[in-house]
């Protein structure tokens, strides 16, 4: 997770390049609230969730790691969770600029105890890990963290 | 007008009567922009230019057409508005001139028509009765002040990002604060040398 | 009567206005206009209006370096030689290039602008990469995601391909989808059939230009692609062929075994294994089924790695993987060519290289 210390500060010039570039792809679609201000509401709510976002990346990471080793059908890891790694071919260029290239990869993952069902891309994850954004709120691709907290029994 | 040399308006505005840390001007920029020395070193740059510019367009802009007029009470208006086409005109001339300056500025130029150091700076000089040698000497003064400021702090929060470990109370522009507020003692030091209000 | 005190303010600031305006139009003017210059490519040369970067000013003179970030110095694809009349490296372009490209003066075209005569040179093949308007005539299902694309080809009217080789697709904007976007997809048909491009496609959920392809595209409509581009094409030896692919990898396979002469296929013998994981992901089996017929030294194998109730399945099972150890008795022998998700290549690679097939003789798609 991201210090505060990295984080983007109100006019900082990157975040308005950054803000412009995510609303052109899908990654803040209808979203009324700025960059920052989404950015800082996920922050609060992780917060006051108590969750530990770096367990959690690595938790997540684990799970596509072994999802991987099924080549697309699906695979019960750990005996709790079933999880199956949709690939398609290309890569997306992270939309924050740092030259990080996510392959076209979701995985799917069922908490088998509690039923809790949870997709994320690779594109996604690193996004969470490297600049705590979840995406805005109408974006496919957003990944809740109170769905993150159910998921994982926390 | 002051009774004072344009030279030593140019080094106390540099060292003593640093607008960023006497007057805490442009403040958002230099909280936000200082992670870095490259790109501190960019937009301290370009504050430099644009700085020296509009302080002198604003000069004439305010002597020869806002005194005659009696309009004094618009300088606001006018300034901001100078400064916008002034910030355009410049980058006009960086990217002809240097695609290497402008590469790296690209971002920070328009970024500085918003930058309230840049108005601060020509509003002074109309309070402070500066001619127009006094107010180029102020102008480019203040602006390398800035620079100064910035690539000081950019230094220090590079060095700390790697060393120091902040308490997590203090993280970003609180202990970004404090670090400043240090600096600017330090820039205290020099109030012997030169001395202008 | 109003007195004319009351418009100064208003008449002096806009003739402020209009002044530093006219001082901006004058500065673009005099500094914006770069004039006529000229820009060598190899060894063509091109007058064109100056100002832009190299990668927009040779797409006006219809030369398409390949981008996938639309230049914004991300995807770094758009690389070309600057041999004269560009500046030194950009901080821009400084984290994509290597020490050694950049001895090499290797520069991004999207970066790098053209100011005054200068000169670059790019791979001599990006010269037969064109434009192309196509309008599309048919769609049907050949599985339930994924669908089969018939454009015809407008203007340039023919397309001069090596079958395997893949076009770009571009997507225009739609709904709340606000910009253009570009992906590739491998053409499946006949490298003979010049005025005709086929494209096998997988619905991507939530993937912007599958999308725009499944619900937004209809026949009739016109569309825009460029190619064609890359290096997954049958290499002319007298190997035995081992052909691997899943899902909408079949496209590029099928345009290289169908381009096959009758005498080629006799001597290198090619089986085709296809994996999918149920009886519903398999597509074309009678267009196999016939092409086998056709040509007895052909095998298609299509293996399921989790079958369906009621699937009723008595072909191969298991995963791809496990099948072509079966079919690939020596890898010396052979050569391969794949299509598919990286997962399943990377393992197909790995089982290849271990039946001895020289991983030199193993071809796929690199940006795949
Ligand atoms: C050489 C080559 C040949 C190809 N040939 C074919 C072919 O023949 N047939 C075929 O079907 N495909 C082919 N492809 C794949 C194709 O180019 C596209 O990548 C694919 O169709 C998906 O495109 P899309 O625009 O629909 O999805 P995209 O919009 O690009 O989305 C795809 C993935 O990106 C991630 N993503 C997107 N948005 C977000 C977000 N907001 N947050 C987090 N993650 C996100 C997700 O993982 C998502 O699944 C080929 C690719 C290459 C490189
Ligand atoms: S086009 Fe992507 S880096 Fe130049
Ligand atoms: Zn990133």
């Amino acid at each position: 997770m991201t210090s505060l210390v990295d984080r983007p500060v109100k006019s900082d010039p990157d975040i308005f390049e950054t803000e412009h570039r995510l609303r052109q792809g899908n990654y803040m679609r209808g979203e009324s609230r700025n960059l920052r201000n989404l950015l800082e509401d996920d922050l609060a709510l992780v917060v006051s969730l108590d969750l530990q976002m770096d367990f959690i990346v690595t938790e997540l990471e684990r799970l596509y790691r072994e999802g991987l080793r099924a080549y697309g059908d699906p695979i019960i890891v750990n005996g709790k969770y079933e999880v199956e790694v949709r690939e398609d071919r290309g890569k997306t260029p992270c939309p924050w600029g740092d030259r990080f290239f996510a392959p076209k990869t979701v995985v799917s993952a069922r908490n088998l105890e509690n039923g809790t069902i949870l997709k994320y891309s690779l594109l996604g994850l690193h996004m969470i890990k490297r600049h705590g954004f979840f995406q805005g709120a109408q974006s496919p691709f957003r990944i809740e963290p109170s769905l993150l907290k159910k998921f994982f029994d926390l | 007008m002051q009774e004072v040399g344009a030279f030593v308006i140019f080094f106390a505005s540099i060292f003593t009567s640093n607008i960023l840390l006497t007057n805490f001007l442009g403040m958002c920029s230099y909280l936000s922009v200082s992670r870095e020395i490259r790109t501190a070193w960019g937009l301290g740059i370009a504050v430099v230019f644009v700085m020296t510019i509009t302080s002198v367009a604003n000069y004439f802009v305010y002597y020869y057409m806002l005194v005659p007029l009696q309009l004094e009470y618009l300088e606001y208006i006018a300034f901001i508005i100078v400064i916008a086409a002034l910030v355009q005109v410049v980058e006009m001339i960086i990217e002809r001139t240097s695609d290497r300056l402008y590469a790296s500025l690209g971002i920070f130029l328009p970024l500085i028509t918003v930058n309230c150091a840049v108005l601060g700076a020509a509003l002074f000089l109309i309070i402070r009765k500066y001619d127009f040698y006094q107010s180029l000497a102020y102008g480019a003064g203040s602006g390398i002040g800035w620079m100064l400021a910035i690539m000081a702090l950019a230094g220090i929060r590079a060095k700390m990002a790697r060393r120091s470990k902040v308490i997590p109370a203090l993280e970003g522009p609180g202990i970004v604060l404090i670090v400043t507020g240090i600096i600017a003692l330090g820039f205290i030091g020099f109030s012997g040398i030169v001395q202008i209000n | 009567m109003v007195s004319i005190d009351y418009f100064i303010p208003a008449l002096s600031m806009a003739s402020l206005a209009t002044s530093l305006a006219v001082i901006i139009l004058l500065a673009e003017h005099f500094l914006m206009d770069y004039g006529e210059v000229e820009l060598q490519v190899n060894d063509k040369t091109f007058k064109v209006k100056g100002g832009s970067t190299v990668l927009g000013t040779l797409k006006q003179e219809k030369i398409f370096l390949p981008s996938a970030c639309g230049g914004r110095a991300t995807c770094a694809y758009c690389k070309v030689k600057a041999v004269t009349g560009f500046g030194d490296i950009l901080p821009t372009e400084a984290p994509l290039l290597t020490k050694e490209e950049v001895s090499q003066n290797i520069r991004l075209a999207c970066q790098i602008k053209v100011k005054n005569n200068c000169a670059v040179t790019i791979p001599e093949e990006l010269f037969s990469i064109k434009e192309f308007t196509a309008r599309l005539d048919s769609v049907e299902y050949l599985t339930y995601d994924i669908k089969h694309f018939k454009f015809k080809l407008l203007s340039p009217s023919e397309i001069d391909f090596k079958a395997g080789q893949y076009v770009q697709f571009q997507s225009p904007p739609y709904g709340e989808v606000s910009e253009s976007v570009y992906r590739a997809y491998s053409m499946s048909g006949r490298a003979d059939a010049r005025d005709v491009i086929e494209l096998m496609v997988r619905l991507v959920p939530e993937g912007i230009c599958t999308t725009y392809m499944f619900n937004h595209l209809k026949v009739g409509h016109e569309v825009s692609l460029t190619g064609p581009y890359g290096d997954f094409f049958l290499r002319d030896t007298d190997r035995k062929m081992v052909c691997i692919a899943g899902g909408s990898g079949m496209a590029p396979i099928r345009s290289i075994l169908s381009g096959m002469t009758t005498g080629d296929i006799e001597k290198r013998r090619p089986v085709f294994l296809f994996g999918a994981r149920a009886r519903r992901d398999l597509f074309l089996l009678s267009e196999w089924a016939e092409f086998e017929a056709k040509h007895p030294g052909f095998r298609f194998i299509p293996a399921l790695s989790g079958q369906e109730p009621g699937d009723d399945w008595s072909g191969e099972t298991g995963r791809i993987t496990d099948v072509i150890a079966k079919y690939v008795p020596d890898g010396r022998d052979f050569e391969a060519y794949l299509c598919g998700s990286p997962g399943m290549l990377n393992a197909c690679v790995d089982v290849l290289r271990n039946l001895g097939v020289n991983e030199e003789r193993i071809f796929y798609d690199k940006f795949g």
